[in-house]
Formats: C-alpha cells, structure tokens, sequence
C-alpha cells in the first residue's frame, strides 16, 4: 500500500491514460562525482495537489529546475503537461506557473511593470488581456492597491505575493510552487493556501508543492513524494501515509485497571496514556466501559506525516558532523531537534519508528514499507525529540481539534478518519480578522 | 522579447547616467579648449583636437577620439557584463528561462540591447559633439566652408559629414569586441562586476602589449590594434588598409566570442 514499488507500481485515482501533469523517469543530476537527483520517478496525475517533500539539500530544487528547464539532467526524462522538457518547452512552459526558491523582481520597478515584462518575455501572453491578467492576479494574491511602489521597498510577504502573482498571470494548468509561504506570516499562509485550494477546485490547476514544511503539504496536498539524498522514497497518496496503525490511543483515570484487562494487547504506557493494540477503536471502548474503566480520551492512532518523513529521510545536508558512520541509531531526534523546520510540536504518540537498516539504504527508490508492522519494530522507547505528547486526532491542526477535556473519548471517525483535503483550512477563519499585514487593499473576500 | 529588453533597459536610470557622462567628458574638453585657446601640439593628445580650434565641425571626430580609449569601452563592458550576470543576480533569469523566454532569444535579445546601447552611446556623444563643436569653435570660413582633412587635403562639408558617419560606424563595431566578451564572461559568471571588470582587463592588456615592442608578432592580433583606425576615415583620399583590417578582425573577435557565450549559455545549469 505505501510506496512506489516499481515505476508503474502504483495506479494513480484518475484515468490511466490522462496525460500526466508531471512525469519524470529515472532523473537524475550530476554535479561532479556529487549525485544531486538520483534516479526520480515523479508522476503528478493532472488535477493533483502534489507535496514534494524532503530535507535541506535532498535534492527537491534540482528537480524542480529540472522541470522547468533551467537546469538539464544528466539522465532520464522529464515531461510536463505531455511534452518533453527542455526540447518542447517553449510550446508547453508557458502553461505552467512557476515559483523558484525565492521570487525575483526588477527592484526599480513596480508591481504591475515586473508582472508586464515577464508577461511580454515569452509565448502565451496576449498583449490585448494583459493588463485584465495582471489586475486579476494582483488582487488574487491580496497586491491589488500595490499602485506604482518600486519593488525594492516590498515587504518580504508583498515579495512572496508577487511572485505567486507572477505564476498565475496566464491562469496556468501546472503551478510548479518551491517553498511559496516563505516569508508570510501565518495569515499570509492561509490566505495562499486557500488560494491555491480555489485554483485547484474551480479551475483544476494542477498543483506541484515543493517544501519542507510538513504543516503546510499535510494541510494542501491529496498526494505527497519524498526525496532522500536525491532519491524518491515514497510516493503515494496523504490518506494511505496516514492509515491507522492498527493501535488505539488512550487515556484513563484508570490506568493499572485498564492494564489488568488490556492485558497482552498493551504496547505501550507512559502515565495514564496507553497504548492499545486494537483494529476496532468502537469495540475496545466498549470493552474497557464494559468493565467500569473511566475513559477521558479514545483515538485511533495515525502516523502524522512527520512520522512517515522521518522515517523515511535519513538526515539533513545541512547538518555537517563529523566522520561519524551514516545514518543507523537516532537519527530522528537528530532531525527533530535540528532543523527548526521539521520540530513541528510533536503531535503523534511516541510511535516507534522503524530503524532503517543499511541493506534497506542500498536499495534504490524501493522504499521499505513505513508503517510499523503491527508488532515488532519497537526497538526503542519514545524518542526525546519526538516527545510524550498526549495523542491527537485530525491533522496538524492550530488550537481546535485537540484533547477535549470532556466526553472527548469517543473514536470520533469523522475527525481522525478526515481525508487531507478537507483537513485543510478554517481553524474558525474569523472574517474579522483576515485584513491581512502585508496587503495594502482592504480585502473583500469571502467572508459570508 | 528583443522589445522587452530594449524596454528594460531604457527605463534603467544607469543606462543614461552612463551616457550622460560619456558625453561630458568630450564636452568638458571642448570648454576648456575654448576658454585657454590652447590645443594640444600638432601630433601629440587625441586625433583632432588641434585641428578643432580652427573648424567645430571637425569636434565631432575628437569627441569619439576621447571616448574611444576608456570611457566607451568601460561603458560598454558595464552594459554587456550585466546583460545575462545581472539578471541572474536579481534572480529574473530563472523566471525569464522558465518563462519560458527561451536561451538563445533572450541572448540574441541582450546582444541587439548591447547594441542600440553602443549606438546610442555614439550618437549621443557625436550629435553633441557636433553642436557643442560649431558653437565654440565656429564651423571654420576658411576655403570656403571645407575642412582640413588630417591629410591636409581640403574636405567638403558633404564629405565631411559622409566620414563622421562612417567613423561613427566604425567606432561603434570596434566597440563590438568588447560587448561579446563582456557578454561571454556574463555568461559564465553570476556576477555582473566580474564579468565586466574580465572585459575590461581583456582590453588593458591588449593595449599594454600593444606598447611592448616584444609583442609585435602578435599585435595585428590584439583586439585595440586598429581602434584608432578611424582616423583614416579622416584623409584625403581614405587609407582603407587599417579600416578593413579592423573590421575584419573586430568580426574575428565578435564571432568565436559569441559563439562561446551561446554555447555556453545555452546548455548551462541555470542554478542562480
């Protein structure tokens, strides 16, 4: 069920025959004797939100520049919206918006002149809706009062906006975003992120996320990929990553009775907070209430994506130690505690992660299953980094979604069981509050 | 795209500043030879200037003998050096090429832009050459409105303007060498600086050797051997040998260089 394992492994939910948005097949990039991309299959059915993710240095730009026809591969082939890159991508490029890294703009100039040049600078743009275009797109990333400021007085966020505006100037089938919420503050995040929610319903924009912020790819993306050392690790589907476990965690007031009748099912205890081997959250409440055992809290336990990456990524390359043997033991507090990126606040219970072992490392792009199987594989007790956090439920969500003090033990399937997508926004989305910082107009927006 | 670039660069502050201080140091000079009177020696200073103080028309020429060394190639190496190196510095040539804009067109684009900027660069220093020239210097009665050649044969006005033309041509393709090898070195480089300061030192040690006696075999070579040709421009009849030889040579220097850049360019890492 979770990764690829093998190029046509895995059937993607649409039409087989649909053109994919974004096929890549064994790419991979040189630099020297250093192997950036090794060997990427990358296949983005069309109308896909797709999360690329990995660590610092993985290599996630080199391919996505590698898409885009800036940087050419040393093996393997890439097609985008049906045509090969770079020998077709002057009939297919201009289709497809794009956000590189940082967003990049001519300083002495203003908003609409930036967006104008790079409109006028290649195929697809008609003269005659460009200034319709660039209204449109200003005032879909919040710019629309921007007036006639030279760029280099932008704010790091109107920066960002632009950029994004830039990318949707010809309403474009494929957004090739890299890192696009840099540099806004949370809001700013909501707002794009809703936007690109819209894009993707009301006009199918494909859309292709590379990031390293787990947050944002767990709350956007149906799909995810994750590149390790330039290879892709996993490729599948958020809500498989995110199958249950086959294990139930909970809390009682009750604990030593609850282990007396749990008996052999109990993996795991750290205070009041068990956790329970058991397929069926419903018949296991009903177990433990049927014996007079008091229950604050009751969730089936799902792997946050945080889990499924570290497990599957072995380290950052920004992290330099020194000659110490590769990647064995700990290395996932070495990650959490690292990068600040990657140290989310621990929402899942101390899952034991699965210890990679080397002849699993030598095994190129087949990565080995990253659920824990349902016994074995516990070699250790809760990772420090990871933290003994008290189980969740939905996703990585702000404040709402979590530890009702209350009746709260019900499985509640409809929040654990959510589908990603609609995981997403409306942490109660108070229209009140959505005049955003960096954004010069007083939005309308839907505030309903 | 050639449209877009031309835009880009005429709406740059830099580009005029640069212009407008080509154009004063020929102006600065005209000033100061018409309020001391004194002119360079016959032989000695910039091509010309001895002969202004009798005829304006002929300070046109000496304007374009003053930019010429120093002030237009550094210009000009500025220009080219920033044409590809400056936008991968802003970080606009990944968005450019994924545009996508395409390499050789946004290449082709950038060199014609490095043109127009030359041209203009010459136009502007000759058009005020010209007036600031007649108006303190006078346009020279003497045999009947015609002017001295620097053969010492007398040029008519016609004739006159017809040579200032070609000089002006003449100047601007030998400015040529320098935009492809700035552009060169812009490709090769994410730094503008460096890719203008590489041309520029292309071109000081080309003049350097050109003063060593023991580089003569290879000084039909250097690119500035016939930079000054145009002087010839400016005899009765024209000596061709030198003009042809430049331009023959300039055509060299532009061909392998651009070609180098193309090549360059067009299978490079975009990785700024």
């Amino acid at each position: 069920m979770t990764a690829t394992s093998a190029p046509s492994g895995r059937v993607p939910a649409g039409p087989v025959t649909a053109t994919a948005a974004i096929r890549t097949v064994g790419l991979t990039k040189r630099y020297g004797s250093i192997t950036a991309v090794d060997g990427i299959d990358l296949d983005v059915p069309p109308g896909d939100i797709y999360g690329f993710l990995g660590p610092n240095g993985s290599g996630k730009t080199t391919t996505v520049r590698m898409l885009l026809g800036l940087v050419l591969p040393t093996a393997g082939t890439v097609e985008v919206l049906g045509a090969r890159i770079p020998k077709h991508a002057r009939s297919v490029l201009h289709r497809v918006g794009a956000l590189v890294e940082a967003p990049a703009a001519y300083g002495h100039l203003g908003a609409r002149a930036n967006l104008s040049i790079m409109d006028a600078a290649g195929p697809g743009g008609s003269r005659r809706t460009r200034r319709a275009r660039i209204d449109q797109a200003l005032e879909q990333v919040g710019l629309a009062g921007v007036g006639r400021r030279p760029v280099k007085a932008y704010s790091l966020g109107m920066r960002q906006r632009l950029g994004i505006a830039a990318a949707l100037l010809r309403k474009p089938d494929l957004l090739i975003l890299d890192e696009p919420t840099n540099g806004l503050d949370p809001r700013g995040i909501q707002e794009i992120r809703r936007l690109l929610l819209d894009l993707n319903a009301s006009a199918g924009t494909t859309i292709f996320l590379s990031s390293h912020l787990l947050a944002e790819v767990e709350h956007l993306c149906k799909r995810v990929g994750v590149v390790d050392r330039g290879r892709l690790v996993l490729q599948d589907s958020l809500a498989a990553l995110r199958a249950p476990t086959g294990s139930v965690v909970l809390r009682t007031p009750d604990p030593e009775w609850a282990v007396g009748v749990l008996d052999g099912d109990l993996r795991e205890r750290s205070g009041d907070r068990l956790v329970v081997r058991a397929t069926d959250p419903a018949e296991l409440n009903a177990r433990l209430v049927g014996h007079g055992i008091r229950i604050t809290e009751l969730t089936e336990q799902r792997r946050t994506l945080e889990e499924v990456v570290l497990a599957a990524t072995t380290g950052s390359s920004d992290r330099v130690d020194a000659a110490v043997p590769p990647t064995v033991g700990p290395r996932a507090e070495v990650l959490a505690t690292d990068d600040s990126a990657w140290d989310r606040p621990p929402a899942g219970p101390p899952v034991p992660l699965p210890t990679r072992s080397e002849p699993a490392r030598s095994e190129p792009a087949r990565p080995e299953p990253v659920r824990p199987a349902p016994d074995d594989r516990r070699p250790g007790q809760s990772q420090p980094g990871l933290g003994s956090q008290p189980s969740r439920s939905g996703s990585a969500q702000p404040p709402d979604g979590r530890s009702q003090p209350g009746p709260g033990w019900q499985p509640s399937p409809s929040d654990s069981a959510q589908p990603p997508d609609d995981a997403e926004v409306d942490p109660g989305g108070s229209a009140a509050d959505r005049a955003g910082s960096d954004q010069p107009e007083a939005r309308s927006e839907e505030s309903a | 795209m050639i449209g877009v670039e031309l835009m880009k660069m005429l709406r740059r502050p830099r580009t005029w500043v640069v212009i407008a201080l080509i154009d004063a140091l020929p102006t600065l000079v005209a000033f100061l030879l018409a309020l001391t009177d004194v002119g360079p020696r016959p032989g000695t200073g910039p091509a010309f200037l001895s002969a202004v103080l009798n005829n304006g028309v002929l300070f046109p020429a000496a304007a374009l003998a003053i930019v010429l060394p120093l002030f237009l190639p550094v210009s000009v190496a500025i220009v080219s050096g920033d044409s590809i190196a400056g936008e991968a510095q802003a970080g606009t040539l990944r968005y450019l090429l994924a545009r996508p804009a395409g390499r050789t067109r946004l290449l082709v684009a950038k060199l014609v832009t490095v043109l127009v900027f030359v041209a203009m660069a010459v136009v502007v220093v000759v058009v005020t050459g010209y007036f600031v020239g007649t108006s303190l210097f006078g346009t020279g009665q003497l045999a009947g409105g015609n002017i001295v050649s620097v053969s010492g044969e007398p040029l008519s006005p016609h004739q006159a303007a017809l040579r200032t033309l070609l000089a002006m041509a003449y100047v601007a393709f030998s400015m040529l060498g320098v935009a492809a090898m700035a552009v060169f070195l812009s490709t090769l480089t994410d730094s503008p600086l460096a890719a203008a300061m590489g041309a520029l030192a292309f071109l000081v040690a080309s003049s350097l050797l050109l003063t060593l006696d023991a580089a003569d075999s290879i000084r039909p070579y250097l690119p500035t051997r016939y930079w000054l040709a145009f002087v010839d421009l400016f005899r009765q009849p024209i000596l061709w040998r030198d003009i042809v030889r430049g331009v023959g040579l300039q055509s060299l220097y532009v061909a392998v260089l651009l070609g180098a850049a193309w090549a360059n360019f067009s299978t490079k890492d975009i990785k700024s």
